[in-house]
């Protein structure tokens, strides 16, 4: 047991090092970020001055082992743009993004399940098809575009929502969210929806898959032979079996929704992770993107390693092969 | 740009939906509020931080010694006036009674105090190169700063426009976080810092304390909204009041709509091209089959007034920028200090081109390889793909290749095997940020010279005595007028020779809601003090 834990932390050591690596070669491969900092008409001299005073005039491998080990210190060093230290940007940000994941995903459940489940159990109605067309539109439509759609709509033509930004935020237990009060929802709204536009689509295809094969099953025949029906039949009968594949499902998209944020963020102008990385990556903030892709992979490792873990306590096979 | 093809669509849509729907947005903005839709991020709240952008912001907060009206000539502000006493010592008389928002009054040691943390700033964004002439700087009375200058120093109130005034007691350790939060954002201009939303918006308020004529605006937000067709919508939508960058791509939108007005002025920024005239065999010039010339053509004054010639200046004017560039002819716009109106823009001539080539001993031209960047100007790369088709015309047989600026800029400016400038036909942008051409002329058109710091620019290497003799005794020329005709004389001397080939001066275009004036100013700024409630929209 002890054997494979060590084990698997080495190999998550490896790969981080590996990883850091990969970022920080990528980054470097891209260009010189000291133009895009001077001043236009600034000297070779003063140049060569604003290069040493970023570390940007050592060869990029002593650049690479500075990075290492104050990495190994925590400090995955400053933004060049910011001037401030890169995780405290990336951290800062990251409720923003958070935020609109979980409302995005909040959406996709309330709006595809009921939408899925109606689907499923008319199959030969009109009902099922518009909703099943729609879902098409909805995987098949690309983000930015849907965003454009909803701010010219909701925006620009009814004035319902703001066309951009993030609202007033209020501090729950530290953490600064916008959802508390009708003005902050009010800018949440259309990023979010934009955003699971996609998920929606999916989980009404995937619940109404399982609801169509649920309701085929001997023991709802059964439940309709001795007199369950409607709604009863639905969430005590159906929906319990259709979900289980959903909620892997979700949670996987989970992930997908915080990294994908980025165009919807960029749309409208929601101060996220997503909108920093791309502005990042444009202005060449390498402190910033390296200490990005390392801090998102340090939450995928970990994730992977608690997994590992928990498969390791949960299943005596797997114990009996680690020894 | 796609984005601009998506945008037409939209604005058809727009049309169709807001007939069907009849629902008119309401403007719900407060009468003394103003909300500015912000292409850029404010990215430092220290305003000894060099950025154009942030300066934007900032110059509501702090002011400096001197001011820059719309078209950046300097006009007194913290200093009353200023004088030479000889000429290496400037003598500033400053504006009593000023108070910074702290409350405290500005004092001579206050100016001494800003002027020296701004020369000795560390990190890559510092105004030192502005201040490179400055050698020491003197309380010499209650109300009196004089400074010394390495040598004569015309430019110096102008360079001293750039740098915030604060109060000294925020002390050398004021760190970016004390900006930030505001412990130590102290100024002494029209606005107050309220605070700043990474990533959102800056939020100033007004100072009633102020020395000068007092602000409308009770409340002034900047909203950062870097998207085009985002920050069009936010306007349409009336959640800003008004936004900066309004290109051509988005014009139709507005034109469709009855509630916007746009104004656009003509800015400090040239686009330009450099020629290779430091090598004899220069790497992406060659023989029509692929072998390497003889000479660099370049060094042929009739080559070059073909390659003049052969740019459609008002073509890609009008048709490719859609406006939003006028011709340029040389360094810096008519009104800016040092434009001789006497030179005209060069005219398209395609006959001439290809005669002045057949004259110099290229009737077959030759082939050429021209380098730009792809994401620094506005529509830059379309520039070059254009340009490329006309030199293509005249037989000059043009490849064009564009790569992001960050590439880009080091490529061009040590990229060859020994660290010197590669490319040998390439497009760059520079801006006489304030309003005076002798910083371009140093930069661009003198000889370069890296001890010396001159030739910044000059990654052609383009290489003059007569300009050199003009620049170097303009930058020491004390008199106003003098000085100018010495500009002139030096920017006709390298338009003559086809030192550069200047294109177009870019533009800046603001749109906003009807019932508001904004004054355009030519550094593209966008000051809450130049925008007003026109009297007939009360």
């Amino acid at each position: 047991m002890i054997e494979m834990l060590t084990k698997r932390i080495l190999q998550s050591a490896a790969v981080i090092l590996l990883m850091s690596l990969l970022a920080f070669a990528g980054i470097n491969l891209v260009g010189d970020p000291i133009y895009l900092l001077v001043s236009p008409t600034a000297s070779q001299q003063e140049i060569e001055e604003a290069a040493r005073s970023l570390g940007l005039h050592l060869p990029a491998y002593e650049q690479y082992w500075r990075f290492l080990v104050n990495a190994f210190h925590g400090d995955l060093g400053k933004s060049f743009v910011f001037n401030q230290p890169a995780v405290s940007l990336i951290i800062e940000r990251i409720p923003a993004t958070l935020e609109l994941a979980f409302t995005a995903l909040f959406f996709s459940v309330v709006i595809g399940i009921p939408l899925g489940m109606i689907a499923g159990l008319m199959p030969k109605s009109r009902i099922r098809r518009a909703i099943m067309g729609c879902s098409i539109a909805g995987v098949t439509a690309p983000t930015f575009w849907i965003g454009l759609i909803f701010i010219l709509v909701f925006s620009v033509n009814l004035g319902w929502f703001p066309s951009g930004g993030r609202g007033p935020t209020t501090s729950v237990l530290g953490i600064d969210v916008s959802f508390t009060s009708w003005e902050g929802l009010k800018y949440l709204i259309l990023p979010a929806l934009t955003l699971s536009l996609f998920k929606i689509a999916l989980v009404i295809r995937l619940t109404e898959a399982g609801t169509r094969e649920v309701s085929m099953q001997e023991y709802i025949k059964f439940a309709r032979a001795k007199g369950v029906h409607g709604s009863r039949l639905m969430l005590k009968h159906i929906a319990p079996n259709v979900l289980i594949p959903i909620v892997t499902a979700l949670g996987l998209e989970l992930g997908h929704l915080i990294a994908f944020s980025l165009v919807t963020e960029s749309i409208f102008a929601w101060p996220g992770m997503g909108k920093l990385i791309i502005d990042s990556v444009l202005h060449l903030d390498r402190p910033v993107v390296v200490a990005y892709l390392m801090i998102t992979l340090l939450i995928f490792v970990f994730i992977n390693f608690v997994v590992d873990v928990l498969y390791l306590l949960l299943d005596p096979r797997l114990r009996s092969t680690a020894k | 740009m796609e984005s601009a093809m998506l945008w037409r669509l939209l604005a058809k849509i727009n049309f169709v939906t807001s007939a069907l729907i009849l629902a008119v947005p309401a403007y719900t903005v407060h009468a003394a509020d103003l909300k500015i839709g912000f292409k850029a991020e404010v990215t430092s709240a220290d305003p000894h931080v060099l950025n154009g952008n942030n300066r934007n912001v900032w110059v509501h907060v702090y002011e400096s010694l001197v001011a820059q009206d719309e078209n950046l000539k300097a006009k007194p502000a913290l200093a009353t006036s200023w004088r030479n006493v000889d000429s290496t010592t400037w003598e500033f008389k400053l504006r009593p009674n000023v108070t910074f928002h702290n409350g405290a009054t500005m004092t001579a040691e206050d100016v001494k105090f800003s002027i020296e943390r701004a020369m000795n700033l560390s990190g890559p964004r510092t105004f030192r190169t502005y201040l490179k002439a400055v050698q020491s700087v003197t309380v010499t009375g209650p109300g009196t700063v004089t400074i010394k200058t390495k040598g004569p120093s015309p430019t110096l109130p102008d360079s001293l426009g750039l740098i915030a005034i604060l109060p000294k007691t925020i002390g050398d350790k004021a760190s970016e976080e004390d900006f930030a939060t505001g412990k130590t954002t102290f100024g002494t201009g029209p606005y107050k810092f309220v605070s700043w939303a990474h990533g959102q918006r800056v939020s100033l308020a007004k100072n009633s304390a102020y020395w000068g004529e007092k602000e409308p605006w009770d409340n002034v937000t900047f909203q950062f909204i870097p998207r085009e067709p985002a920050r069009a919508s936010a306007l349409l939508s009336g959640s800003v009041d008004l936004i900066d960058a309004a290109t051509a791509n988005v014009m139709d939108s507005f034109k469709s709509s009855n509630k916007i007005d746009v104004v656009s002025t003509t800015s400090y920024m040239l686009n330009y091209l450099q020629l290779d005239r430091f090598r004899d065999n220069s790497p992406y010039l060659k023989s029509n089959e692929g072998a390497p010339l003889a000479k660099n053509p370049f060094n042929d004054i009739k080559v070059r007034q073909a390659l003049m010639a052969a740019v459609n200046r008002e073509g890609i004017v009008n048709r490719l920028m859609k406006g939003d560039a006028e011709a340029a002819s040389q360094f810096v716009p008519a009104g800016f200090f040092g434009n001789d109106p006497a030179l005209k823009v060069p005219a398209h001539d395609l006959a001439k081109a290809k005669a002045l080539l057949a004259e110099a001993g290229y009737p077959n031209g030759f082939r050429m390889t021209m380098h730009c960047s792809n994401d620094r100007y506005l529509n830059d790369a379309k520039v070059c793909e254009a340009l490329g088709q006309v030199f293509s015309q005249i037989g000059i047989k043009t490849e064009v290749a564009t790569m992001p600026f960050a590439v880009y800029a080091g490529r061009a400016t040590a990229g060859g095997a020994s660290g010197e400038p590669e490319f040998s036909l390439f497009m760059f942008g520079i801006g006489a940020v304030t309003g005076d051409s002798l910083e371009p002329l140093l930069a661009v058109a003198h000889s370069h010279d890296k001890a010396a710091g001159l030739g910044a620019n000059n990654r052609g290497r383009y290489s003059s005595k007569e300009v050199d003799a003009l620049v170097i005794k303009a930058s020491v020329t004390m008199n106003e007028k003098a000085r100018e005709d010495l500009q002139k004389a030096a920017a006709k001397a390298v338009i003559d020779d086809v030192g550069i080939v200047p294109l177009f001066f870019l533009k800046s275009t603001w749109a906003y809601r009807k019932g508001l004036t904004v004054k355009p100013r030519s550094d593209g700024f966008t000051l809450a003090m130049g925008i007003r409630e026109s009297s007939s929209a009360k």
